[in-house]
C-alpha cells in the first residue's frame, strides 16, 4: 500500500529533510511516526500527500507512483486516501453534516449518494446528533471526529492522521485514537504522526521511529523501543527520539511509559499525576533518573 | 463535468456570496464605483457629442440663388442640391422669409430697412451636410451648379467642430479604456482577497482530491453575479446622479441654448455595456487571481 524506497528529500534551501528513508507499509496496517519536531515527520506526510516530491528514491502509494504523477492525476490520487489534521481544518461556517458532505460534494458525488454516506459516517463517529451543530458549537474532540468522518466519507482505505490528538484534551484523544484503531480493525490502514508517547505506548502498534531525516527504529510494538536508545536518553537527559510530554520533561515518567524501570510496578497503566505522585514516594527512581536532569 | 455538479458547483458561487458577504460587499462597492465612474464619463461624453451635433448641424451652407431664376429653374436648383452627395437635406428659403428673419434678428434696429422693399434678398437654399470631413468638397460641388449667385460657408467653424469631436472621441475613449483597466485590476485583486480569506475552504478541497476547475467554478460563479449585481446597482446610481445633475445645470446650458441628453435614450446600451463589463470583469478577475493562486500553491494542501 505504501512504500519508500531510498527516499531523499532536500529541500532548495539545502535542507536535507530526509536521508534514505525505507518503509513498507501493508494494507490493514496500523502504523505511528514518531519523532522529535524537525525530525522530518511533516515532510515525509507532505510527500505521502503529494504535496511535496522526493529528490531522490521512489514513492509508491495505493499503485500511484509519486514521482512519475502527472499533476492531473493528483486530484484522483488524493482521493484514494483521507487526511486528518491537528487543527481539524473545519470550514466554520458549515454544519458537521456539511462539513463532512463537502468532501463528496467537491468530487461531484451525487446529493443522494452524499446524504446516505455522510449520515452514515455521521454515525460511525458518534455524532448523528451533532449534525446540524456548527464547528464552534463543538468540543475540540467532537470537531477531530467530524474531520475524521469527512476523512472518512469518500470510503478511502487509506487514513492519514497527523497528530489528530495534538488540540484535543488526553481523554479525547484516547477516543479518537479508540476510533482510528476500530476503523484499522476494519480494515483501513492507519498512519499517524504523533507526539504524543502515552498514546505510542497504550495503543501497541507499529512504531517508525524518525530522528534527523533518518528511520531510526521500525518496531512492531513500542515495547521494543532499542535498550540503547533508552539508555542513551538516561545518559544524556534529553530523548531525541521523542518530544517531551511537557516543558520540564520528566525523562524518568517518559521513559518508564515506554517501559523502563519495569520492576517499579504498574505505573504504566496510571495518569501522569498518578505517576508523579509515584515517583516521589520512590526516591531510588528519581535518584536514578537525577542523571537526567 | 456532470450535470449535478455543475447545478452544486453554481449554488455554492451564489451561497458563496452571501457566506462571504463582507467581502462581496467590497468587490461590488468597488465594481460599482469603476462602474458608476464609467458611466458618468460616457454620459458626459454623449453630452458634448450631442453639443457639438447640434452646432454641426446648425453650421449651414447657404447656396444663394440668381435674382433671374424662374420657379423652374430654382426647382431644379433644389433637385441638383439634394442630389449632390453629402448633402442631408435642403430648405428653400423665399425672399420674402429671409428679409423676415433679416427684420427679427435686427429687433430694434428694424428700422434701418423702412423703405426698402421686401425682395432685397435673393432666394436661398439652407443646407445641411452629413459629414463635415466632407464640407469643402462638398461647397465645391454646390458651387458647379447652374443659377447659383454665390455661397457662404463657414470652414473655420467646421473645421474647429472636426478637431474637437475627435478630441472627445480620442479623450472619451482613452479614460473609459484606463477605467476598464483600473476595474479589471481591482477586481482581481479583490478576488485575490477573497480567495486568500477562504484558502481553508480551498485546501480542504485540495486535500479530499477536488480538481482545480472544481475549485475555480464557484469563483466563476461568483464573479459573474457580482458583476451582474454590480451592473445593476451602478446603472441606477448613474441614473440618479444624472438626474441630480441635470436639476442643478439645465438651467444653465438652458441659457446656451442646449438640453440635457435624456438618460432614457442611453439606459438599455449602458447596462448592457455595464453587463458585459461587470461580467467580464468578474469573470477574468477570477479567472487570473485564481489561476495565479492555484499555481503558486502548486499541490500544497496545507497552506499556512
Amino acid at each position: 500500500m505504501i512504500e519508500f524506497r531510498n527516499l531523499t528529500k532536500i529541500y532548495p534551501n539545502g535542507t536535507k529533510a530526509l536521508k534514505d528513508v525505507n518503509i513498507k507499509i501493508e494494507k490493514g496496517e496500523f502504523v505511528f511516526i514518531v519523532g522529535a519536531s524537525g525530525a522530518g515527520k511533516s515532510t515525509l506526510l507532505k510527500i505521502m500527500m503529494r504535496e511535496e516530491v522526493a529528490t531522490s528514491g521512489s514513492v509508491i502509494i495505493n499503485n500511484y507512483n509519486l514521482n512519475a504523477i502527472k499533476k492531473k492525476d493528483i486530484p484522483k490520487f488524493r482521493r484514494t486516501m483521507g487526511i486528518v489534521f491537528q487543527d481539524f481544518r473545519l470550514i466554520p461556517n458549515l454544519s458537521a453534516y456539511d462539513n463532512v458532505a463537502f468532501a463528496m460534494r467537491v468530487i461531484g458525488a451525487k446529493e443522494r449518494e452524499v446524504r446516505k454516506r455522510v449520515t452514515h459516517t455521521l454515525s460511525l463517529v458518534g455524532l448523528s446528533s451533532k449534525a446540524k451543530c456548527l464547528p464552534a458549537q463543538l468540543s475540540g474532540g467532537e470537531q477531530q471526529r467530524v474531520a475524521l468522518a469527512r476523512a472518512l466519507v469518500n470510503n478511502a482505505d487509506l487514513i492519514i492522521a497527523d497528530e489528530p490528538t495534538g488540540n484535543i484534551d488526553p481523554e479525547m484523544s484516547y477516543e479518537i485514537v479508540d476510533l482510528l484503531n476500530h476503523l484499522n480493525a476494519n480494515g483501513k490502514t492507519i498512519v499517524m504522526v504523533t507526539h504524543e508517547h502515552e498514546l505510542v505506548r497504550r495503543f501497541k502498534h507499529r512504531v517508525i521511529v524518525i530522528k534527523e531525516g533518518r528511520v531510526v527504529a521500525d518496531l512492531n510494538n513500542p515495547d521494543e523501543l532499542d535498550e540503547s536508545m533508552l539508555t542513551e536518553c538516561v545518559e544524556t537527559g534529553v530523548c531525541k527520539y521523542f518530544d517531551m510530554p511537557n516543558e520540564n520533561p520528566d525523562i524518568e515518567e517518559f521513559l518508564r511509559s515506554y517501559g523502563a524501570y519495569e520492576d517499579s510496578g504498574d505505573a504504566e497503566s496510571k495518569s501522569s499525576d498518578d505517576k508523579e505522585t509515584e515517583a516521589e514516594k520512590e526516591p531510588a527512581l528519581t535518584a536514578e533518573g537525577g542523571q537526567a536532569q | 463535468m456532470k450535470h449535478a455538479s455543475i447545478r452544486y458547483l453554481t449554488k455554492e458561487g451564489f451561497r458563496n456570496i452571501w457566506s462571504n458577504r463582507l467581502m462581496s460587499l467590497a468587490s461590488v462597492s468597488v465594481l460599482s464605483a469603476c462602474l458608476v465612474l464609467l458611466g458618468c464619463s460616457f454620459m458626459l461624453f454623449a453630452n458634448i457629442d450631442a453639443v457639438l451635433g447640434r452646432i454641426e448641424a446648425q453650421n449651414v451652407i447657404m447656396v444663394f440663388a440668381k435674382d433671374d431664376a424662374t420657379d423652374a429653374e430654382l426647382d431644379e436648383l433644389k433637385n441638383a442640391i439634394d442630389s449632390t452627395p453629402n448633402v442631408a437635406y435642403s430648405e428653400f428659403i423665399p425672399k420674402e422669409q429671409a428679409y423676415q428673419e433679416l427684420l427679427e434678428s435686427l429687433g430694434e434696429d428694424a428700422s434701418l430697412l423702412e423703405g426698402l422693399g421686401n425682395d432685397i434678398l435673393p432666394d436661398a437654399f439652407r443646407v445641411t451636410v452629413s459629414d463635415m470631413n466632407q464640407y469643402d468638397n462638398t461647397v465645391e460641388a454646390l458651387s458647379s451648379l447652374d443659377n447659383i449667385l454665390r455661397i457662404r460657408r463657414n470652414s473655420d467653424l467646421a473645421t474647429r467642430l472636426i478637431g474637437m469631436r475627435t478630441s472627445i472621441v480620442y479623450i472619451g475613449a482613452g479614460i473609459i479604456i484606463m477605467l476598464l483597466f483600473v476595474a479589471l485590476f481591482i477586481i482581481a485583486n479583490t478576488v485575490r482577497i477573497t480567495m486568500f480569506t477562504r484558502r481553508l475552504e480551498i485546501s480542504i478541497m485540495k486535500a479530499v482530491g477536488a480538481t482545480n476547475s472544481f475549485i475555480r467554478w464557484p469563483f466563476m460563479v461568483e464573479g459573474i453575479l457580482l458583476g451582474i449585481i454590480s451592473a445593476s446597482l451602478s446603472v441606477g446610481l448613474v441614473f440618479l446622479i444624472y438626474r441630480l445633475a441635470a436639476t442643478h445645470i439645465q438651467n444653465l446650458i438652458g441659457i446656451l441654448g442646449a438640453t440635457l441628453v435624456p438618460f432614457g435614450e442611453y439606459a438599455v446600451m449602458l447596462y448592457l455595456g455595464f453587463l458585459a463589463v461587470g461580467i467580464l470583469t468578474g469573470f477574468f478577475g477570477s479567472l487570473v487571481s485564481l489561476g495565479k493562486y492555484l499555481r503558486e500553491q502548486g499541490s500544497v494542501v496545507k497552506d499556512e
